[in-house]
């Protein structure tokens, strides 16, 4: 791997991070609607309000020179204050990623893991009983809305059975007497939102990987490895796997930058403190200062992934490595 | 008489599709002995590849020997179970790709793709095995510092030189040749036939050569198969077959060559295509293309037999051949 390849990417890194940082700035200046209102109807109607909160907020600065001061508070993760929370918009949002990051990490790696494994077996025995099963069943899991799953699991098994709590990450109101008590009452809260959500990723996984395998087996290599007199299971795992892992890494690279944003539906249906549940109650509360915060986060979150494949995927396929 | 390493008696191999069984190869016997090299010719289709897969026993899952004995240093290897097939495979008998396609992993450098069978099917050490590696590339004229290159960082030629380091890797007793040189230009194709033809005889060791131009078996084989709709119709010494053909098929094989001492004119080539071998004609499968045809004899009866009418090793199947000689 040469350093002038990761330059090079990280260049083009940096321009895609210019032009979404630009784009995010005017969206928002873009948007109907006066900000001034939004902070204070009484305030701004009067004319010598308006010029107090204008110059308060930087509105009355010419254009450039706002562009500028947002570039230096994006960059330094200055986000301001929140609407509704009252609060610097970092200090809520870093509580919210870390809780996001404890679902993610539990249930991303989990699904993608399944459904590489899955497509594997599946392509291994493409055309057999134990292929259609599980393509034909991955696929039905797949098309089931994900908030309708979650809810039938709850509903099973939180409500009928009562094995697990219903919502929220731990048990509102209780006092840990030590970390283990804590891990233990967060782990229980945590099963049935991480089996959902793997759920819902691990099927597309399948297919992908189903499908690469496929393709690869057709190649020549692979009938040359035959001739080698290796074992099937060799021939897979040295040969094909290899080879039909490189069309998924983007998948994959992608998904993990999006555990930063969290889930959405599984945030919000289980009551997860998460960023997913934060930017849902955030638009509908107008929150602007977090809705611009989060979406600054992801932009950069998928940035970073993007630069991450390249160079992982020029480790991955000697034929991509220039320069 | 020198010891015979492979005889091929009778093979049927057998395509399963939907509608049926497609006999791609149907009743094909040759022998083989050691150090010695024959050549499979034939237009696409005719069974060739088939024929040598089966011998390796690499067909794909809807190909099935149906009949006939692959006899390997008189052992039957027809039936090998799996688990020894593992054995036999690279040790006793390798292939030689086409390396301009995709024979070498795209992911994997060439040095370790040579190791693999290596270290497979002996029990050395890995530093061994890229000693037996470096040694591979200066056999067949590689610069060994490109051990540790990625496949597409050769030239086709380059590629195809290491497919052939590949095949040596265990010294096998026989190679498979699947068209090793197709998809190269003429000047790396002569390098690499001078290649094969060179280390066969440094090593003494037998090849079956698929491919349908024949000046390349006229150049590495000492027999020849000529094979059409999964039947040989001529076997014999390659320069007896070719100076002095007797199956009307190869006849016309060879006048589709360009001659370069002969009048400058286009070559005849054959009309018609080669049958539907799901559904095989009658009699001699050759009948509808060949300009010799004799419709008393060569459609009412069965296939013809392929037999050595001059009685030095010269084998036809033809029912002209039998009707004027018997």
């Amino acid at each position: 791997m040469s350093i002038r390849f990761i330059l090079n990417r990280l260049f083009y890194t940096f321009i895609m991070f210019i032009f979404v940082v630009t784009l995010n700035f005017a969206l928002f200046r873009l948007m109907p609607g006066d900000p001034l209102t939004m902070v204070s109807k009484e305030v701004a109607s009067s004319p010598e309000g308006r010029a107090t909160l204008e110059h308060l907020y930087g509105l009355d600065k010419p254009m450039f020179q706002q562009y500028i001061d947002y570039l230096k508070s994006m960059t330094t993760f200055d986000f301001g204050i929140s609407f509704h929370y009252k609060q610097p918009v970092i200090n809520i949002l870093g509580d919210k990623i870390k809780n996001s990051l404890i679902l993610g990490i539990a249930a991303v790696p989990l699904g993608i893991a399944i459904g590489i494994i899955g497509g594997i077996i599946a392509s291994s025995r493409h055309g057999k009983k134990t292929d259609v099963i599980i393509t034909t069943s991955s696929m039905i899991i797949y098309a089931i809305p994900t908030f309708w799953f979650a809810m039938i699991l709850l509903m099973i098994f939180g409500v009928k059975l009562g094995w697990v709590p219903i919502n929220s990450m731990v048990t509102p109101g209780a006092n840990f007497l030590n970390n283990m008590e804590y891990i233990k009452d967060l782990l229980h809260h945590l099963i049935v939102p991480v089996i959902s959500y793997s759920v819902a990723i691990f099927g597309s996984y399948l297919l992908i990987m189903r499908g690469a395998m496929i393709d690869v087996f057709t190649e020549d290599y692979v009938l040359t490895a035959r001739a080698k007199g290796l074992k099937e299971k060799q021939v897979i795992m040295r040969h094909v796997v290899p080879n039909a892992l490189l069309p998924i890494s983007t998948t994959v690279i992608y998904s993990l930058a999006i555990i930063f944003t969290g889930a959405f539906s599984i945030e919000v249906l289980f009551s997860w403190p998460g960023m997913g549940k934060l930017m849902v109650e955030s638009v509908n509360r107008r929150d602007y200062p977090i809705m611009q915060a989060s979406n600054y986060l992801i932009a950069v979150a998928v940035i970073l992934a993007n630069f991450i494949m390249d160079v992982v995927y020029g480790y991955l396929d000697p034929r991509i490595r220039i320069g | 008489m020198s010891e015979v390493l492979l005889e091929v008696q009778n093979l049927k191999t057998y395509f399963t599709i939907t509608k049926g069984k497609v006999k791609a190869v149907d009743g094909v016997s040759f022998t083989l002995n050691k150090g010695e090299s024959i050549g499979l010719v034939g237009e696409s289709g005719c069974g060739k590849t088939t024929t040598a897969l089966s011998v390796i026993r690499l067909l794909p899952k809807e190909g099935n020997v149906e009949g006939g004995k692959i006899i390997f240093e008189g052992n039957d290897i027809t039936n090998l179970e799996e688990e020894k097939l593992s054995d036999f495979r690279w040790k006793e008998v390798s292939m030689i790709f086409q390396g301009a396609m995709n024979a070498l992993n795209p992911v994997k450098r060439v040095c370790d793709q040579i190791a693999e069978p290596i270290l497979l099917h002996e029990k050395i050490s890995k530093t061994e095995a890229m000693k037996r590696v470096k040694e591979l590339f200066e056999l067949v004229e590689l610069d060994t510092n490109l051990m540790y290159s990625y496949p597409h960082e050769f030239s086709g030629g380059m590629r195809q030189r290491a497919i052939i380091a590949m095949a040596l890797a265990c010294n096998p007793k026989l190679i498979i040749g699947d068209e090793p040189t197709t998809a190269l230009d003429v000047m790396v194709q002569a390098q690499i036939l001078d290649l094969i033809n060179d280390l066969r005889k440094k090593l003494n060791m037998s090849m079956i050569m698929i491919t349908h131009d024949l000046s390349i078996i006229t150049e590495t084989c000492d027999k020849v198969a000529i094979m059409y709709a999964g039947k040989i119709v001529e076997l014999g010494e390659t320069e007896e077959v070719v100076t002095n053909s007797l199956h009307p098929y190869t006849k016309m094989l060879i006048s589709a060559f360009p001659n370069i001492y002969g009048e400058r004119k286009m070559v005849d080539s054959i009309p018609g295509d080669p049958p539907d071998l799901y559904n095989p004609p009658e009699g001699c499968r050759f009948a509808q293309r060949c300009h010799m045809v004799n419709s008393k004899v060569c459609i009412p009866e069965e296939s013809p037999p392929l037999i050595d009418y001059t009685g030095e090793g010269h084998f036809v199947a033809c029912h002209l051949w039998r009707n004027s000689n018997v």
